[in-house]
């Protein structure tokens, strides 16, 4: 009896031990260690990033095409930008993830954290065609499916109710829309744009959310929730419970070839333009093979394929395809901006508790 | 006169029952019945150890350390994370509003299984399969789908509003979604096979004399139920109240799609601040508050049980 209870300290000491921080993995080592070139060469990368239509393209779209070119071999896990960076960062010391691709406050979160190598024209040759608006923070990561955050609207119903069209951000809180609403909380990217860009409206910046803030109460009074889960809004739309929505212009367009009769508005504060950016995670043993992937994600070749998915392209005088004009086209008119991601990851924490605490309580609150 | 009983260790101890062999006796029997049972729990115990009780070792040593840095020589340690839940009123709420909701989980979800379990108790085994089958189905299904099923649903314009709006019941569509009611609905949905199993379990186990002695006494059916069959099945809701408790305080997705931002249960509360605000360290001190009030609840509710009027049915 003693000799087992013994034997089961000594495993539960071992597996105690197993819970430490791995060795580092120097890059050099891959072959040996990694597994994933053992037994006839077979290189592989592994990639994290967002589900939806963004592991559609990579996994259906561009991942093979690679693969074609390199013999490289791409697999993809399905996440949220933020699991993504806490498993990066619970992996630091041996990485399972090659790339990571992050929402622009995640780059900056990530690379303060000292988890992401450096990404410029230096190691990663396109780098140099890339418009500079799309990256979130220099040399931190590669954008690589541009979009903008930005109000959408169900045009037939805004006709029928002879709805006035949505022109400022404090358009978003009215009592006509009737709770019909889809705003994403703020633990969500979609979230915090909306508050920073009813802090601009009002006077505000992303110094100053305070006049934001006082808005957002107001939002959430006409709102009957705020969506935890991203996933759940665009449901919300084609089952026509919600007219009203903020979200990534990719997602309206998505919405709109599946039918819907949504359309994205560009308020005259602006829109914040940014990419889901691809970021090399710091000591992966398969850094080559993960660099010529970024490399390839972001040539005129991949970001044709992209754009026809829905995203801006983010080379330097490419466009999107003209089936995307009338839901998410930008005119030279419209206004974007580029918000200060460095300050969002500072203060997102702040603002996060603030708003679960004040705003939240106001849900529903004005709605008859 | 009692039949004479040979334990397989008796016959292997063949010796003369000397005073020196009489000592040993009953130490050799503990360590022959200890060891081969041992044995057979060894992988279920190695897997335990290994996915449940080192993880949950790391998170609570994550719970008292205060900086940045969740590991290494820089970490800090302190009881801060657990002061800043129980000095911060959001997160007692949230704690209140998990217990809450939890509770009115398990009543709905008693409320409904019994009348089942019962069924099932009655029927013939035929019948009772299929009840079972029936019942088991839904778990078959993935939570994250059943909950878009029932969030289909119970949207304002969705089909259970409808329905009540075309028949005249209600004249505005009711909040469903996004409230509170909205995840009891979910939550019960979700953990109904459980309650429905423990309590049949148990009725199954009532000898059916009982009941025909209560009648031929002259007791109503009624009466036979009130102080026959529920005192006898109060094992099986016992188990049933604290299986659906326990699932419905750690549970995520459903409170996450249900009830949107406006239910903030504590799993979510934790998730959010482990994943969206990076706040491993007090995440798992959230963690553990919500393990140990899960925990002491549950103890007190089977103790409360255990050793009242009702303590006979327990043995």
């Amino acid at each position: 009896m003693k000799k087992m209870i013994s034997l089961l300290i000594v495993l539960m000491l071992a597996a105690l031990a197993g819970c430490a921080n791995p060795t580092p993995q120097k890059p050099g080592e891959s072959k040996q260690a990694s597994g994933s070139n053992e037994g006839g060469g077979d290189k592989q990368i592994t990639i994290a990033g967002n589900g939806g239509v963004i592991e559609r393209t990579v996994r259906d779209v561009i991942a093979p095409k690679f693969k074609e070119e390199t013999g490289i071999q791409v697999n993809y896990i399905s996440g949220l930008s933020g699991e993504i960076l806490s498993k990066v960062e619970l992996q630091k010391n041996a990485p399972q993830i090659d790339i990571a691709f992050f929402v622009p406050v995640d780059v900056q979160r990530a690379m303060d954290k000292g988890l992401t190598e450096t990404i410029d024209e230096t190691n990663v040759a396109n780098m140099k065609k890339v418009d500079s608006r799309f990256v979130a923070v220099d040399k931190a990561a590669a954008p690589a499916f541009g979009l903008v955050i930005a109000p959408g609207y169900n045009t037939e119903t805004f006709k029928k109710n002879d709805l006035k069209p949505i022109e400022s951000w404090n358009d978003l809180i009215s009592p006509d829309y009737k709770g019909k609403t889809a705003f994403s909380d703020i633990n969500n990217d979609w979230g915090f744009n909306t508050l920073n860009a009813l802090a601009m409206a009002n006077g505000g910046s992303t110094d100053n959310m305070e006049p934001g803030f006082e808005k957002a109460k107001e939002l959430a009074g006409y709102s009957s929730t705020f969506y935890k889960n991203s996933t759940q809004m665009m449901p919300a739309i084609q089952q026509g419970a919600a007219d009203v929505t903020v979200m990534g212009s990719y997602a309206i367009a998505e919405l709109a070839a599946s039918g819907v009769p949504i359309k994205m508005a560009v308020p005259k504060e602006g829109v914040p333009l940014q990419a889901f950016s691809a970021a090399l995670v710091k000591n992966t043993p398969r850094e080559q093979e993960a660099i010529d992937f970024i490399n390839y994600l972001i040539s005129e070749e991949s970001q044709k394929l992209i754009a026809d998915k829905g995203f801006y392209p983010v080379v330097d005088g490419m466009k999107i395809p003209e089936k995307y004009e009338g839901s998410i086209g930008l005119k030279e008119t419209d206004k974007t901006f580029k918000p200060d991601f460095a300050k969002f990851a500072e203060i997102r924490a702040e603002w996060s508790d603030k708003w679960s605490k004040e705003v939240t309580p106001e849900l529903g609150k004005l709605l008859k | 006169m009692e039949p004479v009983r040979h334990y397989a260790d008796q016959e292997i101890n063949q010796e003369p029952n000397t005073g020196a062999n009489l000592q040993k006796t009953p130490k050799n029997k503990k360590r022959r019945s200890w060891g081969p049972g041992l044995l057979l729990l060894l992988p279920i115990l190695l897997f335990i150890f290994g996915f449940f009780i080192v993880p949950m070792l790391y998170i609570l040593y994550l719970s008292f350390i205060t900086t940045d840095e969740i590991g290494g020589t820089t970490a800090a340690y302190s009881l801060k994370n657990y002061a800043q839940f129980f000095t911060d009123s959001y997160y007692l709420s949230s704690l209140w509003l998990t217990v809450k909701i939890s509770l009115y989980t398990v009543i709905l979800s008693l409320l409904l299984a019994y009348p089942v379990a019962l069924t099932m108790a009655k029927s013939s085994p035929r019948v009772r399969g299929y009840i079972a089958l029936l019942i088991a189905s839904p778990l078959l299904v993935s939570i994250v789908v059943r909950n878009f099923g029932w969030y289909l649903l119970l949207l304002p314009n969705g089909t259970i509003n409808q329905t009540l709006m075309s028949l005249g019941i209600i004249n505005a569509p009711l909040k469903l979604l996004f409230s509170e009611l909205g995840v009891v609905i979910g939550l019960s949905n979700a953990y109904l096979p459980f309650m429905i199993l423990a309590i049949a379990t148990s009725l199954y186990n009532i000898d059916p004399s009982l009941e025909k002695a209560s009648a031929i006494l002259g007791a109503s059916p009624l009466r036979s139920f009130f102080s026959i069959t529920l005192p006898l099945s109060l094992p099986g809701i016992v188990s049933g109240c604290v299986l659906v408790f326990s699932l419905s305080m750690s549970a995520y997705v459903t409170p996450a799609l249900m009830g949107g931002a406006n239910v903030p249960m504590m799993p979510v509360v934790a998730y959010d601040q482990i994943n969206n605000l990076l706040r491993w360290t007090f995440g798992s001190a959230i963690s553990y508050v919500l393990l140990a009030t899960t925990l002491i609840t549950v103890i007190v509710f089977t103790r409360t049980f255990e050793r009242g009027k009702f303590k006979e049915v327990f043995r």
